[in-house]
């Protein structure tokens, strides 16, 4: 199959290259974290190490509240292309994208985070439930040709190889220690699971624009990596146990100092399954967005972004407004993705006709703090 | 233009890239505390778990009730007997050297030199043996040759088999250069070996038919020169045999009977009184030996201090045992201990270390009536047999038991709390418990910890706390645990009586990951 994959887009891309002599494109880089418990330094610490005082501890769960908690981290590099001829005296010319990304998601019960970060000697007699916490990581390289028509509409079918996958999912779990240490139960079902060879799939990308001269507004939807990728040699560990004692007996076969002594450890209690091949859907994202204008160089805008892994949708509002003749800026409000309500704000530069550069940033006032729930940057350059 | 552009977006993402990894791959140890609180022991001990370390291959239980009753049914010594489980170590020579002088003259390939058909007599054996089987032993070899060409050794115990093959040593010695002997040696284990020592004839006692045949080997074609001064040797070393079966005659042999046996070990039981009346208590001597005895206990003390039964110092006649069918029927002799004078157990309520027996016993008192058929099976020693019933009631003064728990190290870096220890009395005693914990590190105290629990039913839970932390695990330490009981005068238990001990540990613990 890749090599009927790589064929193919030989063929394509010999197709395409007659177009290639006049052309738009533009690039965007990005990266961002949120959380909607985990701060700055917090994060910092887990993922590059140091010493994790209990204050940030504290801080980070009643943040978290009673909700699950969440971090997740997006970062890539998109090229976006179209040819400025038509295709066959058509109305359509050809277009295409080639996008690198990764992409994370991690999600815990405030109880697993009490749990592993505090200890459990402060809630005794409390059942800690685990369900649902999971942690899924991905990176993929993507390469995607196809048409562009009227109002910039496009639609795009890519080969992805994505070359990292790696998931875990606690289904069902709960911890429990008795206030008088005399009993204590747990429960665990859930796997984890990655390949070690890379994937091959196929996705779409798909833009439809409603631009209306005679309307006073405008709309977008957008669809990013929708697909599929074919996993060979996916390797799952599988865990279902559940323990449950008052305490160890010195002897004897069951739960006792004898038996754990000449155990051969937590691999007793962990099954490997093996998939020759496992077919994934890539994590996908849709754009709606809708823009109204306020006056000639003024207006508002509203976006909404579902998937990508996010827990929420991720909804943006706004108010640009152009300056001078070439400059651009707009502030934003955020809510939903991977964490709490932030602002966000964003300066486009012009030089009509040739380029135009984009600078946006997320939650700008959280860049100078460790007490932040997470920052964004995305630049973007435009071929015009 | 636009391809210039294009090249300085490239750069700058590749200086973004590379920043990302070299600041992104910087990982050191991440660390935080956690205050961690488990249970990690809850066992008990009623009185089978008590008392089953008692006794290995005794037959021991506590009937319920009220009260309750121990019984005790089972072998508390052997009887050893050396003379019939060990043989002596016994050599054996042949050497042969030619009836003339001078030489040399030649032997050709096929010529016997020797060929000899005689016991071997196991030498220092009072007991006439007709047959045997080994459980181990074994026969160290020695051959050696000064002729001038091959010599050949077949040493043949037709009347000894290993697994069914009649044992054959067969070695062939190369020519000897004329200054320095041909030499050889082994070993043959004879584990498991079937001796039948009743020799050549089939009528003897003590030996073994051997056959040996020293001469030239016909497959070598070597004409030996043998000269008046050559020599030709072997010798066979029977050693470290020991009998696992013996049939014959064993002889009127006396053999002096003693027993000590172990009661309460005083670095365990180190004072205290506890009542103890039986209800029955027979001393039983089960005969397993296809022989007659005459048994004569002398005398009997409990940690010296003689105790008198009518039956002391008079000869016992114990027949024979049968081992007529698959199974060995012993024939027994018994005596109530329940008769002594004074009483055996008010002396045994005061936790002696041992009670002595001793007397003698005589084999075959009336001489070979049996016809040489006397058998012994070392797997099946006569014993000394208790059977014994106790109702669980009395009066428990001052019973003090020690018992010490080596404990090695434990690497649990950057822990700090204690442990809780829980006691739960189901026993109408009290019960006063110290512990000491001595570590070999000197430079940490030992930890003393004490705790009482009150009679059942009034029982509460005793809670003791114990610190603990990174260097104390460390060290390799003993724990001694020394508990005194008291009953409130006479009590009954009923069996279902049960000490509850829970460990649980509660502290903080530093996680490092890296």
């Amino acid at each position: 199959m890749r090599i009927w994959m790589a064929y193919m887009f030989l063929v394509l891309a010999s197709a395409v290259q007659g177009q290639l002599d006049s052309l738009t494109w533009n690039a965007t880089a990005w990266g961002q974290y949120r959380s909607n418990a985990l701060s700055h330094e917090l994060g910092r610490l887990l993922f590059r190490g140091g010493h994790i005082d209990r204050s940030l501890v504290d801080s980070a769960q009643e943040a978290q509240g009673g909700e699950m908690g969440a971090f997740g981290y997006t970062s890539g590099l998109a090229i976006n292309w179209s040819s400025l001829r038509p295709w066959r005296d058509k109305e359509a010319r050809l277009c295409g994208s080639l996008q690198l990304k990764t992409l994370g998601d991690f999600r815990w019960t405030p109880e697993l985070f009490d749990l592993v970060l505090s200890g459990n000697s402060g809630h005794l007699g409390r059942w800690d439930v685990l369900d649902g916490s999971r942690m899924r990581m991905s990176t993929w390289i993507q390469v995607a040709v196809g048409l562009e028509g009227a109002n910039q509409n496009r639609i795009e079918l890519g080969l992805v190889h994505r070359t990292q996958s790696m998931e875990a999912l606690i289904r069902n779990g709960y911890f429990y220690v008795s206030e008088g240490l005399d009993y204590m139960t747990g429960y665990l079902r859930g796997h984890i699971g990655s390949s070690e060879v890379g994937s091959w799939g196929l996705v779409t990308n798909a833009e439809w624009h409603f631009l209306r001269e005679e309307a006073p507004f405008a709309f977008h939807l957008r669809l990013n990596n929708f697909g599929f990728v074919v996993a060979p040699d996916w390797t799952e560990l599988h865990v279902d146990t559940l323990v449950e004692t008052t305490g160890l007996t010195w002897t004897g076969p069951g739960l006792s100092v004898e038996s754990l002594m000449q155990s051969e450890g937590v691999s007793e209690v962990i099954s490997e399954s093996n998939q020759r091949f496992r077919l994934d859907m890539m994590p996908f994202r849709i754009d709606a967005s809708f823009e109204y204008p306020l006056g000639p160089r003024s207006g508002w805008d509203v976006q909404v972004q579902v998937g990508d892994w996010m827990p929420t949708p991720r909804a943006i509002a706004g108010y640009r407004r152009a300056i001078g003749k070439q400059w651009q800026a707009g502030i934003q409000i955020v809510v939903g993705g991977w964490g709490r309500p932030r602002p966000a704000a964003w300066a486009r530069w012009k030089k009509p006709g040739e380029h135009a550069l984009m600078l946006f940033l997320e939650d700008p006032f959280g860049w100078g703090s460790k007490a932040a729930y997470g920052r964004g940057i995305t630049l973007r350059y435009q071929n015009l | 233009m636009k391809c210039l552009d294009t090249l300085h977006l490239q750069r700058g993402l590749l200086v973004l890239v590379l920043a990302m990894l070299a600041f992104g791959c910087k990982r050191e140890s991440t660390t935080w505390t956690v205050d961690v609180a488990l249970p990690l022991i809850d066992d008990g001990w009623s009185w089978v778990d008590v008392i089953e370390g008692a006794s290995e291959s005794g037959s021991i239980d506590v009937v319920e009730g009220m009260p309750a009753v121990l019984r005790f049914e089972g072998p508390i010594a052997d009887w050893e007997i050396p003379s019939l489980s060990e043989l002596p170590d016994t050599i054996v020579t042949q050497e042969l050297t030619p009836d003339f002088t001078g030489g040399p003259f030649p032997v050709p390939p096929g010529a016997v030199l020797l060929d000899s058909e005689e016991d071997i007599v196991f030498q220092g054996i009072d007991q006439q043996f007709s047959g045997l089987v080994l459980s181990t032993g074994r026969i160290d070899y020695f051959v050696e040759s000064s002729t001038n060409g091959y010599v050949e050794f077949q040493y043949a115990f037709p009347s000894v088999t290993i697994g069914g093959e009649a044992l054959e040593l067969k070695v062939v010695l190369p020519p000897s250069d004329g200054v320095t002997f041909q030499t050889e040696s082994g070993s043959i284990d004879l584990a498991g070996a079937v001796i039948d020592l009743t020799g050549v004839s089939g009528n003897e006692i003590n030996r073994i038919a051997s056959h040996l045949i020293i001469g030239t080997p016909d497959e070598i074609p070597d004409t030996a020169q043998v000269f008046g001064t050559d020599s030709i040797r072997v010798a066979m070393h029977f050693q470290d045999m020991f009998v696992e079966q013996v049939a014959g005659y064993f002889g009127q042999e006396v053999l002096a009977f003693g027993v000590d046996q172990n009661v309460f070990q005083p670095s365990d039981f180190t004072s205290g009184f506890l009542q103890v009346q039986p209800t029955r208590a027979k001393l039983q001597f089960r005969n397993t030996v296809a022989a007659d005895l005459q048994l004569q206990l002398d005398a009997l003390s409990v940690d010296g201090i003689a105790v008198s039964h009518p039956i002391l110092g008079i000869p016992q006649q114990i027949t024979r045992a049968d081992w007529s069918g698959d199974e060995v029927q012993p024939t027994l002799w018994e005596m109530d201990l329940l008769e002594t004078a004074p009483s055996l157990f008010d002396l045994l309520g005061y936790l002696p270390e041992v009670v002595t027996t001793s007397g003698e016993a005589l084999l075959n008192p009336l001489g070979d009536v049996s016809g040489g058929q006397d058998y012994f099976n070392i797997q099946h020693p006569p014993q000394l047999y208790l059977d014994f019933e106790w109702p669980l009631e009395g009066v428990i003064e001052g019973f003090r038991i020690v018992r010490s728990i080596a404990f090695e190290g434990t690497d649990l870096a950057g822990f700090n709390g204690e442990l809780i220890l829980r006691f739960t009395n189901g026993y109408p005693v009290h019960w006063n418990v110290t512990g000491t914990w001595d570590y070999e590190d000197l430079e940490l105290g030992a930890e003393v910890f004490t705790a009482e629990a009150a009679a059942f039913p009034t029982a509460e839970v005793t809670e003791v706390r114990i610190p603990i932390g990174e260097a104390r695990l460390a060290s390799p330490g003993t724990l001694t645990i020394e508990a005194a009981m008291t009953s409130d005068g006479p009590v009954q238990f009923s069996g279902m009586e049960r000490v509850r001990l829970q460990v649980a540990c509660q502290g903080t613990y530093q996680v490092s990951v890296r």
